[in-house]
């Protein structure tokens, strides 16, 4: 028996952050709690959004909504912006990040339902995400983030979710309107309990946009 | 801030590893809650306040932890606290249990083992064994508290039955097991030949069992790969001195529980307040680099800073002792061997257990739902 000191160790294993870099790795849940997991309750709100890396690193408080608690779940902006170049290129237009391409657009800040939405504009000079390859299309994703930005931060994260629907019919086409008659595509993030189902919902807006270009003769 | 109140050096059983100098000693209830009043003055206000209980036997003083608690929640109505204590179980009875379930006390329960390795160590003052009334003891608390914690110790002799032991405790209901060695035991190569092969059995039945997603937790494998997984160097878990006090029956402030009565460690009394110059200097000699340590590549992931560890084996308080690095390269070698078979195999019970903050909440909310 002795003292001994290691010259070298590797544990062979990640740590949590290199771990969390794979968000797939969380999102695969225990099957016990699959079992667990009855809808509307508070417990599976916790859950959920355990199974979310961002609420791991942001210790984001699930989102309760009164009388029908929930979780809901929303692509970060990387990771929205990530699936939209993806599906351009699936389809076969090429498009990349664009960094400070500025347009002016007219955004949404805040709107009112009675028994529609009616929305509350102001027109600001807009920051977009991505464009394409020769440069005549911009598109924007619309994150939580972007959304605070606009309205000053002073928007709360229920208060989005709350509202969330409403950037969805907001954009009904499918576009900004901009002062100068870019094209600038808005995508709405998804919200939901799956990122499957949201993932592919998100890819259907760009090939609804796609069509909708193709049709006007544009693509 | 964490506090441990040492009610009693009484105790009704005489386990052949017990360090502490048994004695009539008891702590009055004035002393208690001058405890709490001083653990909330250093405390900051969000600061979770932990108060454990110790002996002795904390359950000969049973009032005295039922006013204790009282005390701290109706006096602090807006504080936070987390009670605990480790009992041998004779004295548990249903109102305890029952008190432990409303007010959030946390019990663990001392069992070494099958009866066999049980009563080796853990007799009454009759020398007679103590594990059958231990075992309906840890049943009644299970029925109440299902998250109960099994603490075992492990010295020489009873190392050859650890793995049954374990299964034996898994099988009673103890889903937290927690091992320890016997610091003080004249442990020699040999014993740790075998003690490795017994923790090897273990690893096998950790991993059986996360595989077949059964909640099993086993310290000190969880312990060890929770730290690495979370860059926790182990240096951040002992709080020496600053972020944890003993408290004699008598109101005796010490930084340790190992260190209690040792005059060069006195730090003070709770009526005449804390020296801090002798607690910061306890504190920076317990953080002060073990000369033999320094450049070991686990360095970080050793308990070398535990100052429990060290006192009650090498004699010093920043001085490992070859038992304890022993112990610890081959418990960071087991660990390590589980978590990446179960990492390759991207096992979601692991993964979440280990990377996922709010495993304890679901894991917490699990047991309840049981």
């Amino acid at each position: 028996m002795k003292i001994c000191k290691a010259r070298r160790y590797n544990a062979g294993y990640p740590t949590k952050e290199e771990t969390l870099i794979n968000p797939e790795l969380l999102k695969n849940m225990p099957e016990r709690w699959k079992g667990l997991l009855v809808s509307g309750t508070l417990f599976s709100s916790v859950l959920l959004a355990s199974c979310d890396p961002r609420t791991l690193f942001n210790r984001t408080v699930p989102v309760v909504l009164a009388g029908d608690a929930y979780v809901t779940l929303t692509f970060a902006e990387d990771e929205g912006v990530e699936i939209i170049i993806d599906e351009f290129l699936a389809q076969g237009i090429e498009f990349e990040h664009a960094y400070r391409v500025k347009v002016n657009a007219e955004l949404p800040v805040d709107v009112e339902y009675e028994e529609e939405f009616e929305y509350h504009t102001l027109k600001a000079e807009l920051e977009v995400d991505g464009m394409s390859k020769d440069g005549t299309i911009y598109f924007e994703f619309v994150s939580h983030h972007d959304f605070s930005k606009w309205t000053d931060d002073k928007v709360l994260i229920d208060d989005y979710f709350t509202r969330g629907e409403f950037l969805k019919e907001f954009f009904e086409d499918g576009m900004f309107e901009t002062e100068n008659g870019e094209i600038v595509a808005a995508f709405y993030n998804t919200q939901g309990f799956d990122y499957g189902s949201m993932e592919e919902e998100l890819r259907q807006q760009v090939r609804d946009f796609i069509k909708m270009m193709e049709e006007q003769g544009i693509l | 801030m964490n506090i441990t109140l040492h009610l009693t050096n009484s105790c009704n059983l005489k386990c052949s590893y017990c360090f502490v100098d048994k004695c009539e000693r008891f702590m009055d209830r004035m002393t208690a809650f001058k405890a709490v009043d001083f653990v909330v003055r250093r405390s900051l206000e969000k600061e979770n306040i932990g108060i454990s209980f110790y002996g002795g036997e904390p359950l000969l003083m049973k009032n005295l932890i039922y006013d204790t608690v009282l005390y701290s929640k109706a006096r602090y109505p807006d504080r936070r606290f987390s009670f605990s204590l480790t009992t041998n179980g004779l004295l548990l009875d249903e109102q305890m249990c029952l008190f432990a379930k409303n007010f959030g006390l946390l019990i663990a329960i001392s069992i070494d083992g099958d009866k066999n390795v049980h009563d080796m160590c853990r007799v009454d003052l009759n020398s007679q064994g103590s594990h059958e009334r231990v075992v309906n003891a840890a049943k009644m608390l299970l029925k109440y508290k299902p998250n109960a914690v099994c603490m075992a110790t492990v010295n020489p002799e009873t190392a050859p039955y650890l793995s049954d032991s374990v299964k034996y405790l898994y099988d009673l209901g103890f889903t937290y097991v927690v091992c320890t060695i016997n610091h003080f035991a004249p442990w020699t190569d040999e014993d740790l030949r075998v003690l490795k092969e017994e923790y090897g059995r273990i690893a096998d039945l950790y991993y059986e069992k996360t595989i077949k997603e059964d909640k099993f937790y086993f310290a000190p494998f969880d312990i060890k790969i929770s730290n690495y997984i979370f860059n926790k160097s182990s240096k951040e878990t002992c709080s020496l001195g600053e972020r944890h006090i003993s408290v004699t029956p008598e109101g005796d402030l010490y930084p340790c529980l190992q260190l209690v009565d040792r005059d060069e460690y006195h730090l003070g009394h709770l009526d005449t307040g804390i020296s801090d110059e002798k607690r910061k200097k306890v504190h920076e000699l317990s953080k002060s680099i073990a000369s033999d340590c320094e450049g070991c590549a686990l360095y970080d992931r050793c308990r070398n800073y535990c100052s429990c560890a060290n006192i009650s084996a090498s004699g010093y308080i920043d001085k490992v002792s070859p038992l304890q690095c022993e112990h610890e390269r081959m418990i960071i070698e087991i660990s390590d061997t589980i978590a990446r078979k179960l990492y390759k195999k991207k096992n979601a019970l692991f993964i979440h257990k280990h990377s996922n903050e709010m495993y304890p909440i679901i894991s917490a909310i699990e047991d309840k739902l049981k």
